[in-house]
């Protein structure tokens, strides 16, 4: 049961690198997987954003550093598989406003709190979409959305926020991290 | 544990502004649903509300050319019952109630179209 992780140094930096891709390729498959399910919902930008199970367990159990990384890699590379490179702008502005969010909320919140820290980014996340959205159509309208977004973000976040909490419990429950 | 209960404050808090934010603006939309609106040689001259309390409404038009339109707005649809050129074209189009079509009467240039609201069927079709 440790709580701080162990610096990336000597050999066990190639541990950690492995570590980093093989999350990034789970969080990769989550969110190609994810594209596949039609949800009943017509808002543009809603979705249940499970990739962001590993965002929140790289953040709190590795580091915020590497915690964006994976975060960067999946966000370009899910753009890329998924062929939509026109909504890469709109996830890069939410994926960095939501990450900014979780590594202030890693620095004060406990391990048994990451619940709560994954809606507080998914509203940032939705907010940072907007605000891309705003600056890309020319138009604060589409502001209208956010109670929408903000209610979906909430409630997804909670969702992924508690499946990240029991991630982090099972793989600790076994001895890894 | 303090920073806790203040997260799901502000949760709570978000929760509840969104659903009076999506609650009010539910009542706007019903508010800014479908205007009618009337052009003459491309110049707006009258907006009606085409659910508005006043209708049934008659308007009298003088277009161009000195041709006479009236357009009749009734709660949620609108024709041009009379025109005073030969084809007669505009009256013999009948109702509208949404926004795939306008009338037009040439020889006034006037339209007459519904704008907004769920009235913008093609556009909700061709997506």
């Amino acid at each position: 049961m440790h709580s701080t992780p162990q610096r990336a140094d000597g050999p066990s930096g190639v541990r950690r690198l492995t570590l980093c891709a093989l999350l990034t390729a789970i969080a990769l498959t989550i969110f190609m997987v994810e594209a596949q399910i039609p949800l009943p919902i017509a808002i543009p930008g809603i979705k249940l954003g499970l990739a962001n199970i590993i965002t929140v367990y790289a953040v709190f159990i590795l580091s915020p550093r590497e915690g964006a990384m994976i975060l960067t890699a999946r966000v370009f590379l899910g753009a890329v598989f998924s062929g939509h490179m026109s909504t890469l702008l709109y996830s890069a502005g939410g994926g960095l406003l939501s990450i900014l969010c979780l590594i202030v909320l890693s620095k004060f919140l406990t391990h048994e709190q990451i619940w709560l820290a994954s809606p507080v980014a998914a509203l940032c996340h939705n907010i940072g979409q907007l605000l891309v959205a705003a600056a890309v159509m020319q138009t604060s309208v589409v502001f209208a959305y956010l109670p929408y977004l903000a209610l979906a973000g909430v409630a997804s976040g909670l969702f992924t926020g508690l499946c990240a909490q029991l991630v982090i419990k099972r793989l600790k429950s076994i001895g890894v991290k | 544990m303090k920073s806790k209960q203040i997260l799901m404050a502000l949760l709570g808090a978000v929760v509840v502004l969104s659903i009076g934010a999506i609650a009010m603006m539910g009542n706007i939309d019903e508010m800014e649903r479908a205007m009618v609106h009337i052009t003459v040689g491309g110049t707006i001259i009258d907006q009606v509300d085409i659910h508005s309390s006043t209708l049934p409404q008659t308007i009298e038009i003088t277009g161009k050319n000195d041709v006479h339109n009236t357009v009749v707005i009734e709660d949620g649809r609108v024709r041009v019952t009379k025109a005073d050129c030969r084809d007669q074209i505009c009256v013999g189009q009948g109702w509208i109630s949404d926004g795939t079509l306008p009338i037009v009467c040439l020889p006034s240039q006037l339209i007459v179209e519904i704008v907004g609201g769920d009235g913008d069927a093609l556009d909700t079709a061709t997506g």
